[in-house]
Order: C-alpha cells, then sequence, then structure tokens
C-alpha cells in the first residue's frame, strides 16, 4: 500500500510540475533563473490573456532573435524604462479628474547589473533562439534613413504608431514600448517581421496587425534608425 | 486511504484549474485594448491621449453612441477608423479580435454608454 501510494504521490508531483510549468521543452541557462520572476524565458505553450496582462517583463524566449547583444550588454548595466507604462498600463493605470495617468511610483525598476553578470546572461539570453523559422528567409532591403519631417509624419498621422509608442522621449503614446532606441535594440530582421505580424512572435502581443506592406514597414523603420543615428 | 485522498484531490485540483475556460468578457477586452486610449472608464481620456491630434471617441456619450448602430462599431472595431472615414488612430482590430470577441466588446460599449446590460 505504502509503495503503491508513494508511487501516486510521484505520479502526481510529476503531473503537477509538468502542467503548472506548460511549457516547451528548452532548457535554459541557470544564470536566468533570476530572471523568471519577470520575464518567460521559456517558451509557453499557449498563454492566455489574463496571463498577458499580469505580466511584469517582456518574454525572452526568443532574446536571441530578438536584441542586438551590443545594446542588451550595456542595457543591463544601465537600464532605462523602455515600457513607460509597465508592460502591461492597465496595473498602472488611475483614473483622475483630468485624466488617467500612469502611476510612475508603482512601475518595476530593472536590476543594474555589473559588466562581468551582463555579458554572461547577454551570452545566455543569445542561446534562447525561438521563433527562428520566421526570421530564416527574410529577406530585407537596405534601410535608408528618412528625413525627420516626412519620417515622423509618418510615424504620426499616418500609420498613427505615435498612439502607442514614444518617438523621443516624453512625446508619444506610453502603452506600447519606446521606439527611438528601437533601431539599435532590435536586430533588424524581428523589427520587421514583428512590425508585420506581431501574433506569429507573441500570440497574445497587444500590438494589431496593421497588415502592412514590407516596403512600408521599411519605410518605418527608415525613421527609427533616422532617430537613432541623428540624436541630438 | 487518507494518503491516497490528498494525491487524488492534488491531481483533480491541477486538472481542474488548467481545463477550466476562462471567461471572456467585454469588459476584460476592453482593459486590454481599448482602456489605453478610450480610457480605463471609457471617457475617452486614456493614458496615451495626450499626444494625439485626435480625441478618441467618449463611450460614456450617450447621445453620440446612440447614433452608432452595432453594425457600425463592430465594423471599426475590426477594420478600424479607416473604414468608417474616421481617424486612422483607431486601428483595426481583426487579427487579434475573433467576430465573438468583437461582438462582446459591443455589447460592453452599450453599457458604457447607455447603461444596457451586457449580454
Amino acid at each position: 500500500m505504502t509503495i503503491k501510494i508513494n508511487l501516486l504521490s510521484m505520479i502526481a508531483t510529476f503531473v503537477m510540475l509538468m502542467t503548472t510549468m506548460a511549457v516547451k521543452a528548452n532548457p535554459v541557462d541557470g544564470i536566468l533563473s533570476d530572471c523568471m520572476a519577470c520575464h518567460a524565458v521559456s517558451e509557453p505553450s499557449e498563454m492566455t490573456l489574463d496571463e498577458r496582462m499580469k505580466r511584469i517583463g517582456p518574454s525572452l524566449f526568443y532574446a536571441g532573435n530578438k536584441y542586438q547583444a551590443i545594446w542588451l550588454e550595456k542595457w543591463l548595466q544601465n537600464p532605462t524604462r523602455l515600457f513607460p507604462a509597465g508592460v502591461y498600463y492597465g496595473e498602472h493605470t488611475v483614473v483622475t479628474d483630468e485624466g488617467d495617468i500612469v502611476l510612475e511610483t508603482d512601475l518595476v525598476t530593472h536590476p543594474k547589473l555589473d559588466q562581468q553578470q551582463a555579458q554572461e546572461v547577454t551570452r545566455a539570453l543569445f542561446k534562447l533562439k525561438a521563433n527562428s523559422e520566421i526570421v530564416a528567409d527574410l529577406e530585407v532591403g537596405e534601410i535608408k534613413k528618412v528625413s525627420q519631417r516626412m519620417g515622423s509624419l509618418n510615424f504620426r498621422k499616418f500609420k498613427g504608431c505615435a498612439s502607442c509608442h514614444q518617438d523621443a522621449e516624453g512625446d508619444g503614446g506610453v502603452s506600447g514600448p519606446e521606439l527611438y532606441t528601437a533601431f539599435e535594440r532590435f536586430q533588424l530582421t524581428y523589427l520587421i517581421s514583428y512590425m508585420q505580424n506581431p501574433q506569429a512572435w507573441e500570440p497574445k502581443s497587444l500590438m494589431p496587425n496593421q497588415h502592412l506592406k514590407q516596403k512600408d514597414v521599411e519605410k518605418l523603420v527608415g525613421y527609427l534608425k533616422t532617430l537613432s543615428e541623428d540624436k541630438p | 486511504m487518507n494518503k491516497l485522498a490528498i494525491v487524488l484531490v492534488t491531481l483533480a485540483c491541477v486538472f481542474s484549474s488548467h481545463s477550466q475556460a476562462e471567461p471572456m468578457s467585454g469588459k476584460k477586452l476592453y482593459q486590454a485594448y481599448c482602456a489605453q486610449c478610450h480610457g480605463m472608464e471609457g471617457d475617452g481620456y486614456g493614458i496615451n491621449v495626450e499626444f494625439m491630434e485626435v480625441l478618441p471617441r467618449d463611450h460614456t456619450d450617450t447621445e453620440e453612441m446612440s447614433s452608432r448602430t452595432d453594425e457600425d462599431l463592430f465594423k471599426v472595431i475590426k477594420f478600424g477608423g479607416k473604414s468608417i472615414d474616421k481617424s486612422v488612430l483607431m486601428p483595426n482590430w481583426d487579427s487579434i479580435l475573433t467576430d465573438d470577441e468583437i461582438d462582446l466588446l459591443v455589447s460592453h460599449l452599450r453599457v458604457l454608454c447607455c447603461e444596457i446590460e451586457e449580454e
């Protein structure tokens, strides 16, 4: 009887672990264990809207296909706020008589790493290569800078990106990540494919797919390049 | 026998918590996707509004909202402001929301504007 119960306990524990983890098999470097409180470092088998709304940091299970290593290593040593209202704005929004505002004191600050830690974490994150199939055959033309004026018009008036994103510090919508450092932050293939189809990367992404042609996306990315390279 | 009961209850809890379909509601969808511009309470003053050139619709405006049919609201959510000759700042949500979810949102808009009970 004891053996039977122990066996059942083991089965129950195993099933509970497998079910609660609910992730696709993907070995994760031990150094990333501290990141898991806020970030998904393993690909979830599925994510519900509730789970998306509770997330604190962006997904990292495809970090090796998303970020630029040079930027990442620098940012980890001196983290700036990328999501002005947090990864899900609703958790940090309060209603006031003058409209909704972001409760900035409520936002989580990313820990600062030293150089060695930043290098090790970057190395570990670059092993996380989910979604490689999205970028495998993506051909990207030359990204030409566009004038600040035309780029801004396109970003703000024609495509409506500024509703959710800032193209200059403190200027633009706050529910999405800031984009004035996007060109140096992201790999080009990620940037282009995400803008074309956010749900391919993150099924519960809050960003709508505006069915943009790759040429239109490349023009927007040209503006992000201008923002990055022509900093005042 | 007690141990066996604990094991079975644990298993039952694990499976029931994961097999339960999460209840989706118009309010939850509104808080996830719409409130960033239209406001947590639907008054048109969301956190993104400060830098917008066109103010988002005030969903608590009974008169204005009553002039829109459910079909208009469905269309503008699914295909964006351009589809009804309104601002491009209202994007198309067809890649994110199913038709059933858009119906839930339309019902929620009727709660916000006109205190009509959500279906």
